[in-house]
């Protein structure tokens, strides 16, 4: 039995113990393992509470904290782990630098009818006095049977329209033709009409934009001797306002006839876009020389019209092997005739086949150094110009020198995306080739926004020489161009719109949400398998954290500090004491 | 007095009474309260005539209240009322009285009962009643039991009200100068648009009218007559790219006319003090057809031998409005070389005509008259023209007859070269004669088989030679240099259609060979390789060009003539064809289209004008007007607007340049990786 005067003693110097160690407030240090807290964001266009579901019970020993996307942003921190339930409908960027994994869940379309719109490709630039083109991927699920209309909108008017009827399920590829409501950057929105029942319509739609320029391309057409084929090919494109063509036949040994400053040199060659080069056959050494150093070293693109197997000098700017073969009927080479054709032996592993004859490749792109060679093998396609199509062989010549004049310009400026979101920002690459290797290349770019001062944007170079890539900065306003200039060549334009959120499709969506959680280390699963990112995270042990602890700091120390008082001051009052 | 009293009351009674006051009170009253019911009657009768012009302009079918019917209604409501209100009595009257002034305990009642109709009654007590009566009478200001100027005042504001509702509405409507609103017209609408179509004379067709129609079809040249029925200033007719037309305003009505000789789109368009109005017509012109002719009969090459120089001919012609004159033409060729004459003439015919627009004829032409001789030939065709007068005459095919026995032969085997395929033809009748013997193999004796078939083979010869001929007659010996073809073609090609010429010429030769010799199945086989072989000749005509770049012309009479500083090098003529001018305005179409499905517009007959106006030729864009201007419901302009859409749409992307559909991939960086491949692979073969 413990003396009274003792227990009261040593609740006054539990009280007094208490009241000293509260004022000096002693500091701990000690390891502890946090308690893992996740940011689950929910971008789906549907109800996705059973799948928010899943995840509570698949990470029961998380701290889930819900967030919802505003705008194209994803709602997280760099240092929070992030979990995405996405559907495709929300294009979610994110332009930080992360320090934590991204998981995410994929919601997969209901059963039933639909058709995705998979993707929609317009190209950034587009001459005023052209129809354009966009390439449309659908995919479709349970429509057999049905027809679903594509159209394309240049705000709310509808500038183009095609229709597929789906025969089975699976993808399915159309062109549909559409034309511009007004100059400069137009904002395009392609979107596949939903048929009727069906399940989900956030997939039918994808935006984009194109902007609309009359710069025609350069295009010299030389012939060292007198060829049907490239008058011909020349005639297509001198009828088209969107070639600038120059033309040169040599009609004896110091005897040329053509358009003036179209002389075969390095000057006239700098400024050609695509060089159509008939009868190579009768080109000499210099000539090759000088058209190998414009493909190899300037990057251009040179079409070569043979009329026969090339030989002589001509012969090594041809790719590959060839082989002549004489019909005496014409035959079909893609979209031209011909019934004197070269055929390549063997196609490279580079090449692009633009037609065959009997199955061998008779219209060949190769990529050659820094620029383009179209071999067009079908000889005698001038012959067969009128034979079923009448526009078919303009219509060829016209689209291979649009793609190849694009291919082959003196600088370029290539823009990830020409649709952007407010505040972001967008890489662009800068090429500027010359015939003459330089060890100096002075290159500036300068953006505008509406009609905001211009602001000067950094290049960087790149490894290839004449390479230069830089980010843009978009700020606000509907419309931003860059102009880039090269020192001694000319200036090229390029143009963006600016929206709040563009809509690049599911596809595009769940790509880049793949490439954040492949980036950052996270996982994507498809919606039912959320154990597996639970899984993930149990095995993935956080690590402990050196942590400070104030003790003294808890208001609950007021209960032991006022019990110890109490007791002290019964004990004396039981005892007669005061 | 008191009789003229009686008399006024309407029911005299032949009793003696009193002359008392209250007899002429009870009159007054009676003339006032008659008054009161012409008053009531003429604001009833207005009321009625208001409420049923009102209510003609809410349901009239086409909006037009009808003011007669109206009018009728008024006069039928007051005529009632005054019929109602006419017939007074003194008990009315002393009714009226005691019903206004409630301290007459009923003895004016009764004094009227006892005035009008006497009751048993003894003298002294009615004498009483009336002196009552008397006395509260005088008491009584008796102008009140009958007051008048409540139903003036309900009368004079009904009948100012039936003014102002006849009056005043349609004064805005009525055109400031003069006329009249016609029926059912708002301000500045279009109450009817009448098109008369007025064919030309020699269509011989009745006038055609047209009540608010969309789509009006007439004969070029036709008279269009427009006649709008609006309440409007001023009335146009507006078609994109022609000036406006300004109607004439006449007797009420405006009317416009011209001469229609292209397809449009008009939209009417009515311009009055309070608003506006349009309407779309789309005019579709369609030309006179030129008529058609043929001949029937013999309706091929003839070649007479013998004395019987008789040819029927029959002969068929329709036009779409009506034919003027049918003819047989011909021309002989006689003679020869140098000496060759050529004569024309007409074949008379027996014409007859099923209908205004089918004629047949025939006749049966003797070649005597024409004394033609062995050799000589003669050439027809029928000629039809139909009653356009700036129409044109129509010929038919043009036949052949040849005249003596040389012509038996040829004319069988092949005709005369009418174009460049006649090589290919004869072969064709060669190959068609020769199945048909194949098919008759079996009856034939063997020495009138071979007989058949070696006159096959002359046939066969025939045509060869004509090829041969069409060759340039260089081919001195046609088989061995056909066996060479061959190497003409492995040569590079530099003259196909000479090699297949060549090759046909010796497929006939073995032909004939074979013809020669009885073996009809395999001369066939020859036959139809000559055929192919001459139809790929005659294809590639192009071969025979050379190929040079542009041909030169010297003109020696102007060397050293020029000026050198004007010497340049020559160039090609280009024709830019740019983005056309159009193009602004099909994009201004679109954007209205696109606003005007946002703002719900339902009448689109501005609009559909100017969608037709784009090209009057296009039928797309012409049915896409009608089915705009047609439109009822917001539901239905929309989907019409989106058809327009779809057409200009179409029409603008046919004006542009075709999007160019040859793509590669863009990577600067494969041209470098095929290079190191290329290396690689000239470094493992060395």
């Amino acid at each position: 039995m413990i003396p009274v005067p003792v227990v009261r003693l040593a609740l006054r110097i539990a009280a007094i113990m208490v009241a000293i160690a509260g004022v000096a407030d002693p500091t701990l240090s000690i390891n502890r393992v946090p308690t893992r807290q996740v940011m689950v964001v929910t971008a789906v266009d549907g109800d996705a509470s059973a799948v928010r579901a899943d995840l509570g019970v698949a990470l029961a020993d998380v701290d889930l904290q819900d967030r919802q996307p505003r705008g194209a942003a994803l709602p997280c921190g760099p240092d929070d782990t992030c979990l995405v339930i996405a559907d495709g409908s929300v294009d979610l960027h994110d332009g930080a630098i992360r320090r934590a994994p991204v998981f995410m869940v994929k919601v997969g379309p209901a059963a039933g009818p639909n058709v995705e719109l998979s993707s929609a490709f317009v190209s950034p630039r587009q001459h005023a006095a052209a129809a354009g083109s966009v390439h449309v991927v659908l995919s479709g699920a349970g429509v057999s049977g049905r027809t679903t209309n594509v159209r394309v909108l240049d705000g709310s008017v509808v500038v183009g329209t095609a229709s597929h009827e789906w025969s089975a399920d699976g993808p399915a590829e159309l062109e549909v033709t559409w034309w511009a409501m007004g100059e400069g950057t137009r904002a395009l929105r392609v979107e596949a009409v939903p048929v009727e029942g069906e399940i989900a319509s956030f997939d039918n739609f994808i935006e984009a934009a194109a902007t609309l320029h009359d710069a025609p391309t350069a295009v010299l057409v030389f012939d060292p001797r007198p060829s049907w084929s490239s008058t011909f090919v020349r005639h297509a494109l001198e009828d088209d306002p969107r070639f600038a063509v120059r033309s040169r036949a040599r009609l004896g040994p110091a005897l040329t006839a053509g358009t003036p400053s179209s002389a075969l040199d390095a000057a006239t060659l700098q400024g050609a876009d695509l060089v159509v080069v008939g009868a190579p056959d009768a080109l000499d050494a210099g000539e090759v020389a000088l058209l190998e150093r414009y493909l190899r070293v300037r990057g251009g693109t040179l079409v070569l019209l043979p009329d026969r197997l090339p030989f002589g000098a001509a012969a090594r700017l041809f790719p590959g092997e060839w082989t002549e073969h004489l019909a005496p009927t014409a035959e079909s080479i893609g979209p031209l005739r011909a019934s004197e054709v070269l055929r390549q032996r063997t196609v490279g592993a580079t090449d692009v086949v633009l037609g065959t004859s009997r199955g061998l490749p008779a219209i060949v792109m190769s990529p050659a150094g820094a620029g383009h060679v179209v071999v067009v093998g079908a000889m005698d396609a001038w012959r067969f110009r009128d034979a079923a199509d009448r526009a078919a062989f303009d219509r060829f010549w016209r689209a291979l020198a649009v793609e190849g004049g694009a291919r082959g310009k003196e600088t370029t400026v290539d823009l990830a995306d020409s649709l952007v979101a407010a505040a972001s920002t967008v890489p662009f690459n800068v090429r500027v080739r010359s015939m003459q290797g330089r060890s100096a290349i002075a290159v500036r770019a300068a953006a505008r926004c509406d009609d905001g001062p211009p602001q000067m944007i950094r290049l960087w170079p790149d490894g290839e020489e004449g390479a230069f890539s830089g980010s843009w900065p978009v700020g606000g306003g509907s419309g931003c161009e860059l102009e880039v200039a090269a020192a001694d060549g000319p200036a090229v334009n390029a143009a963006v719109r600016v929206v709040r959120a563009p809509a690049r499709g599911t596809r595009a969506s769940f790509a880049r949400l793949e490439r954040l959680v492949a980036a950052t280390g996270g996982l994507s699963v498809p919606a039912g398998s959320e154990q597996v990112i639970g899984d993930a995270m149990r095995h993935s042990e956080l690590a402990a954290v050196r942590t400070a602890v104030h003790p003294m700091r808890s208001p609950w120390w007021i209960l032991p500090f006022a019990a110890c008082l109490a007791g002290e001051w019964w004990l004396r009052r039981r005892d007669g004491l005061r | 007095m008191g009789a003229s009293s009686r008399s006024a009351l309407g029911s005299p009674r032949r009793h003696a009474l009193p002359e008392v006051r209250i007899v002429h009170a009870l009159a007054a009253i009676s003339r006032r309260l008659r008054y009161r019911s012409v008053l009531w009657a003429s604001a009833a009768g207005g009321a009625a005539f208001g409420t049923a012009l009102v209510l003609g302009s809410v349901f009239a079918a086409d909006g037009t209240p009808a003011a007669g019917w109206s009018a009728a209604a008024g006069v039928a409501t007051a005529a009632a009322f005054v019929w109602m209100g006419w017939r007074q009595s003194l008990r009315r009257s002393a009714a009226a009285i005691e019903r206004v002034f409630g301290s007459m305990d009923n003895l004016v009642v009764t004094a009227a009962e006892i005035i009008e109709r006497p009751y048993p009654v003894r003298a002294d007590i009615q004498r009483e009643i009336l002196r009552q009566a008397d006395e509260r009478i005088d008491r009584a200001d008796l102008s009140r039991a009958a007051g008048l100027s409540q139903p003036v005042a309900v009368a004079a504001a009904v009948l100012i009200g039936c003014a102002v509702l006849l009056l005043g509405i349609p004064r805005g409507a009525l055109p400031v100068e003069e006329g009249v609103i016609p029926p059912g017209a708002s301000p500045g609408g279009i109450a009817r648009v009448s098109v008369r179509v007025s064919p030309p004379a020699y269509a011989g067709q009745p006038d055609a009218t047209f009540e608010d129609p969309v789509r009006v079809t007439a004969l070029a040249g036709s008279r269009v007559t427009i006649e709008v029925q609006a309440g409007a200033v001023r009335v146009v007719a507006e078609a994109v790219g022609s000036p406006a037309i300004e109607m004439e305003r006449q007797q009420g009505r405006f009317v416009g006319a011209f001469v229609a000789s292209t397809s449009v789109g008009l939209a009417v368009r009515a311009e009055g003090t309070q608003g506006s109005d349009a309407r779309f017509i789309s005019l579709i012109v369609t030309p006179d057809e030129s008529p058609s002719v043929r001949v029937l009969a013999p309706a091929r090459d003839v070649a007479i031998s013998g004395p019987d120089r008789l040819i029927s001919l029959a002969i068929e012609s329709s036009d779409d409005l009506g034919l003027a004159s049918l003819a047989l033409r011909y021309t002989t060729a006689s003679g020869g070389g140098e000496a060759l004459a050529f004569t024309s003439g007409e074949v008379p015919l027996s014409l007859e005509r099923v209908d205004g627009r089918h004629w047949t004829a025939t006749a049966r032409w003797s070649l005597d008259a024409l004394q033609l001789s062995d050799g000589d030939a003669v050439v027809y065709s029928a000629v039809a023209r139909d009653r356009n007068p700036e129409g044109h005459a129509v010929h038919s095919e043009q036949y052949v007859i040849e005249i003596g026995r040389a012509a038996v032969s040829a004319g069988a085997g092949f005709g005369l070269p009418a174009d460049e395929k006649t090589g290919a033809i004869s072969q064709q009748m060669v190959i068609y004669k020769t199945e048909e013997l194949l098919a008759m193999r079996a009856r034939p004796a063997p020495d009138a088989w071979l007989e058949q078939t070696r006159m096959l083979a002359i046939e066969q010869r025939m045509v060869r030679a004509e090829v041969v001929f069409l060759g340039g007659g260089e081919v001195q010996d046609e088989v061995e240099e056909a066996a060479h073809s061959d190497e003409l073609a492995e040569g590079r090609l530099e003259n196909a259609g000479r090699a297949e010429m060549l090759r046909a010429i010796n497929f006939m030769s073995r032909a004939e060979a074979q013809l020669n010799d009885g073996r009809a199945a395999d001369a066939l086989a020859f036959e139809r390789q000559a055929l192919r072989s001459l139809e790929i000749a005659f294809d590639r005509r192009r071969y025979f060009l050379r190929t040079v770049s542009d041909r030169s012309r010297i003109d020696p009479s102007r060397r050293l003539t020029g000026s050198l500083q004007d010497a340049r090098s020559w160039t090609r003529a280009v024709s830019r064809t740019r983005a056309p001018v159009v193009l602004q305005v099909q994009r201004e179409v679109m954007t209205e289209l696109a606003d005007s499905i946002a703002n719900r517009v339902t009448n689109g007959a501005g609009i559909a004008a100017r969608v037709a106006g784009l090209d009057p030729e296009s039928s797309a864009l012409q049915s896409a007007a009608v089915g705009l201007a047609t439109a009822a419901t917001p539901e239905q302009y929309r989907l019409a607007a989106q058809v327009a859409m779809q057409a200009v749409s179409t029409q603008a992307q046919a004006a542009l340049a075709s999007p160019a559909d040859v793509r590669w991939p863009a990577d600067p960086l494969t041209g470098y990786l095929a290079d190191a491949l290329g290396q690689k692979l000239r470094r493992d073969r060395q």
